[in-house]
């Protein structure tokens, strides 16, 4: 890492002013110290001439005291001695030179300069010169002692000595005190130096310690409220925020969101693989490694390489501490982190865009439901809202009769077809009354549940597995058939449509549907038809029975001209109209009774059709065939799997539709009757008990 | 929900069944039923469904067919505790079948196991789930399947 200098500039001039603080003192320490010592030495040669001025007088009078030669010898080896150290020390106090020290070193000493040292210095030469012009001869004539000039030098040296020993000792004693006096004021400067040196070092201490702890402290101060900020920051935010290194894995800092999102509680140093195990796909895990591998890699451009994340958009599975799953949808983004051109780290941004996609699909599944429920919505404005109502709950029961058979338990191949069968006529009913209302896409899908059905009654072996398709199915036409009644109880709170309700009298019930249904099935067949209608408003009946009339009306009316009304080119041939009639009519008797029949005029049923194709489909042998009477013959049309239409289609074909028509009538404790005549038409009447109408009108 | 993903729940019962001496679970005709009276018996193997179609699976037995089950699995011990664990079995078989069929759209939890009253199991009531009777011997149990799409 580079140092920043400038930043540390403050405490390294700081610190380098202390220690140049201290070597400075350190310096005047030796350099005085040195000076000191010297001038020691001279405090101790000066004092030393205080001594030498006394024993210098002490063997001048030995000298002159002396008794005998070897007296007189040694008191001049003294004086000869001390006189020239005497001498020489006092030149080198005077100008600077060099004498023995006490030991007998040569020793050297700088000239005296203080005021009062010179002045005892010239003053002591003054002295000192007449006494040494004195002393000299002595010394030099030594060895011609004992002669009377010798005594009279020496006498004269004696009297000098003795005038001038104690002014010599006084001013060799000035010099030694002015000598101290110097030595000590060096001393005390010294002291002094020290004392400002130590103190201005220790005031830089102080100055390094205020300044760098308050700017430490201002630092801290600053990191502190950043780290908070940040913290803020991370608290706050809803998005997951985390940095990944080179390693890829999660740096110390990461935002609070992305524990909630991912729903885990430590993250710090976790590697990203890891946090992704289990959530995602091992193969997204595996791309997004590899992704932001390149993202570290800076010869890559981040545009150009942005589109492989996978993560972009990614479902989630997060395990919860039920053992059950939470769902979400992630939005993961990578940016690089730069500082001084190094990529440095990745920062990972996650959003969880849970409600973004569920908003999305959701108004998808809206767009797509909306325009199933205009569709619906516009047949059901354009249906009479008394017949949908009807349809409506006719449905309800269907299904759920559908579903009791289906509940039923069965065993054998016989009781699944037999279930088969019977949930056939009741589907076929509920498709008859979807198309008689114009609900084309419930009469489209009745038609596929009933081509399901056909396929199971064909299996050579049913097991309840091969109902489940069923199943499904009559789930979609439940969920299908709700929503129509959500959108008719909609529209009849807005008071919209017909969709308001009527009383249960039928006083003003009219089908015009019946027409408009039998002329749809009629232009699908290539045939012309009226329907001619009577009695249905002049019999009050309950809504139960209303429903079940109107299920039998369709049927048969879709059945008359499926099977009896002729083409327009057969009837020319048989000399009739070609348009032919179907004419539906009820009537109340007496007793409370009700009878309704559907007459066509068209080419009455084909007796022999019907016996051969219960011989084709194998309900009858051949030979049974022989002796069936008409009524016997007439039973065979009510059977489940017979049709004599040679082709299926949306009205007919299965041979389901008298079978159903009969399933409703014994329901309703009814019967059922035909009249046919071959080329004239046929009639069917079905007759209900009073008691029956009763009983339902009570329920 | 499609007869495909039906198919596999009720597989992976049959699946478990397959592993027992009398392997021949009769699957009866599915029904369907409201969820305002969740088919229940006396033991009940759930698994919760989340992921593109949420909801649950569960398989549901009477005791006795459960003590019988364990028995002719060669287990003398037919306490409580063998019931509960024979029924999450056959739950966790449902999901390892599912989620080896249905693959990562289908998450699927660990199974939990409810005991008693039909009241402890709550299904969306705005939803109908397929019942699906299956009878092992003469004991009948049920695979009830929930899922919304």
């Amino acid at each position: 890492m580079k140092l920043d200098f400038g930043k540390y500039r403050g405490i390294i001039v700081s610190v380098a002013l202390f220690l140049l603080l201290d070597a400075s003192v350190l310096l005047m320490n030796f350099y005085i110290s040195f000076e000191i010592s010297e001038d020691a030495v001279g405090v101790n040669l000066a004092g030393r001439q205080r001594m030498l001025s006394q024993r210098m007088m002490k063997s001048l009078l030995d000298l002159d005291a002396a008794d005998s030669v070897e007296q007189r010898q040694l008191a001049m080896a003294e004086l000869s001695q001390t006189v020239a150290l005497f001498d020489n020390t006092l030149r080198a106090f005077a100008s600077g030179g060099e004498t023995l020290s006490a030991e007998g070193h040569g020793v050297m000493l700088g000239a005296v300069n203080s005021p009062a040292g010179r002045q005892a210095l010239e003053e002591a030469k003054t002295l000192w010169l007449p006494f040494l012009q004195r002393l000299d001869p002595l010394i030099d004539r030594h060895s011609l002692g004992g002669d009377a000039s010798y005594a009279a030098r020496l006498h004269n040296a004696v009297a000098y000595g003795r005038a001038n020993n104690l002014t010599l000792l006084r001013l060799m004693n000035a010099l030694t005190v002015d000598l101290e006096n110097v030595a000590a004021s060096k001393a005390k400067r010294l002291r002094l130096i020290q004392t400002v040196g130590i103190s201005l070092a220790v005031l830089n201490f102080f100055i390094i310690m205020f300044h760098f702890l308050r700017q430490l402290r201002e630092s801290d101060s600053k990191i502190e409220l950043a780290r908070q900020e940040t913290r803020e920051i991370l608290d706050t935010v809803n998005e997951g925020l985390f940095l990944l290194d080179r390693d890829q894995h999660i740096g110390s800092q990461y935002s609070h969101a992305l524990l909630n999102i991912l729903g885990q509680r430590e993250l710090e140093g976790v590697a990203f693989a890891e946090l992704l195990d289990g959530i995602v796909s091992d193969r997204d895990r595996n791309t997004a490694a590899g992704f932001i591998k390149l993202l570290f890699d800076p010869r890559k451009k981040q545009k150009l390489i942005g589109d492989l994340n996978p993560l972009r958009q990614v479902e989630v599975h997060i395990p919860q501490p039920d053992g059950s799953f939470a769902n979400k949808h992630l939005s993961f983004g990578f940016s690089r982190v730069v500082i001084d051109g190094e990529i440095v780290h990745v920062l990972v941004t996650v959003q969880d865009i849970s409600r973004q996609i569920k908003l999305a699909d959701e108004l998808e599944a809206a767009k797509v439901q909306g325009e199933e429920q205009l569709e619906l919505l516009s047949t059901i404005l354009q249906s009479n809202g008394d017949l949908l109502r009807h349809f409506l709950s006719n449905s309800f029961a269907s299904f759920q009769k559908i579903n009791g058979l289906l509940k039923q338990p069965a065993k054998t191949h016989q009781q699944y077809i037999d279930k088969a069968n019977q949930i056939f006529a009741l589907i076929h009913n509920y498709k008859g009354e979807a198309a008689a209302l114009e609900l084309h896409r419930f009469a489209r899908q009745a038609h596929q549940f009933e081509e399901l059905l056909d396929g199971l009654r064909r299996s050579a072996e049913l097991s309840g597995n091969d109902f489940l398709g069923l199943v499904v199915h009559l789930n979609k036409l439940i969920a299908q058939t709700e929503t129509i009644q959500g959108l008719v109880e909609k529209l009849g709170t807005l008071g919209l449509s017909g969709t308001s309700q009527v009383a249960s009298s039928s006083a003003t019930y009219a089908y015009p549907h019946w027409s408009l249904f039998a002329e749809q099935v009629a232009e699908r067949q290539g045939k012309e038809v009226e329907l001619l209608c009577s009695g249905f408003n002049d019999v009050p009946l309950p809504k139960t029975m209303e429903a079940a009339l109107n299920t039998l009306t369709v049927q048969l009316i879709r059945n008359a001209i499926s099977h009896g009304i002729e083409t327009p080119e057969q009837r020319r041939l048989a000399q009739k109209p070609p348009r032919g009639e179907v004419d539906v009519r009820l009537l109340a008797r007496a007793d409370g009774s009700i009878q309704l029949s559907v007459e066509d005029d068209g080419d009455g049923i084909d007796r022999q059709a019907v016996i051969d194709t219960a011989v084709d489909r194998g309900l009858i042998d051949g030979a049974a065939a022989e002796s069936l009477d008409s009524k016997a013959i007439m039973n065979l049309i009510f059977h489940p799997q017979l049709s004599t239409r040679s082709e299926v289609d949306e009205d007919a074909g299965r041979g389901v539709g008298m079978h159903a028509i009969r399933e409703v009538v014994r329901e309703l404790g009814g019967r059922v009757t035909i009249q046919s005549r071959r080329g004239r038409g046929t009639r069917f009447q079905l007759f209900f008990p009073a008691e029956i109408n009763a009983v339902k009108s009570a329920a | 929900m499609t007869e495909e993903t039906l198919q596999v729940f009720i597989d992976g019962v049959s699946r478990y069944f397959e592993h027992t001496k009398d392997n021949d679970l009769r699957v009866g005709t599915p029904y369907l039923a409201d969820n305002c009276a969740p088919v229940s018996m006396d033991y009940t193997g759930l698994i919760g469904v989340s992921g593109s179609n949420k909801g649950c699976v569960y398989f549901t037995a009477p005791k006795a067919m459960l003590r019988h089950l364990i028995l002719s699995l060669g287990e003398p011990d037919t306490s409580d505790e063998n019931m509960v664990d024979l029924v999450g079995e056959v739950a966790n078989t449902i999901s390892g079948n599912a989620r080896r069929e249905l693959g990562k759209n289908f998450m699927i939890s660990v199974p939990v196991v409810v005991s008693g009253a039909p009241g402890k199991i709550h299904l969306p009531t705005e939803l109908r789930s397929y019942v699906v009777p299956t009878t092992w011997r003469s004991y009948n149990a049920a695979v009830v399947i929930c899922l919304q799409h």
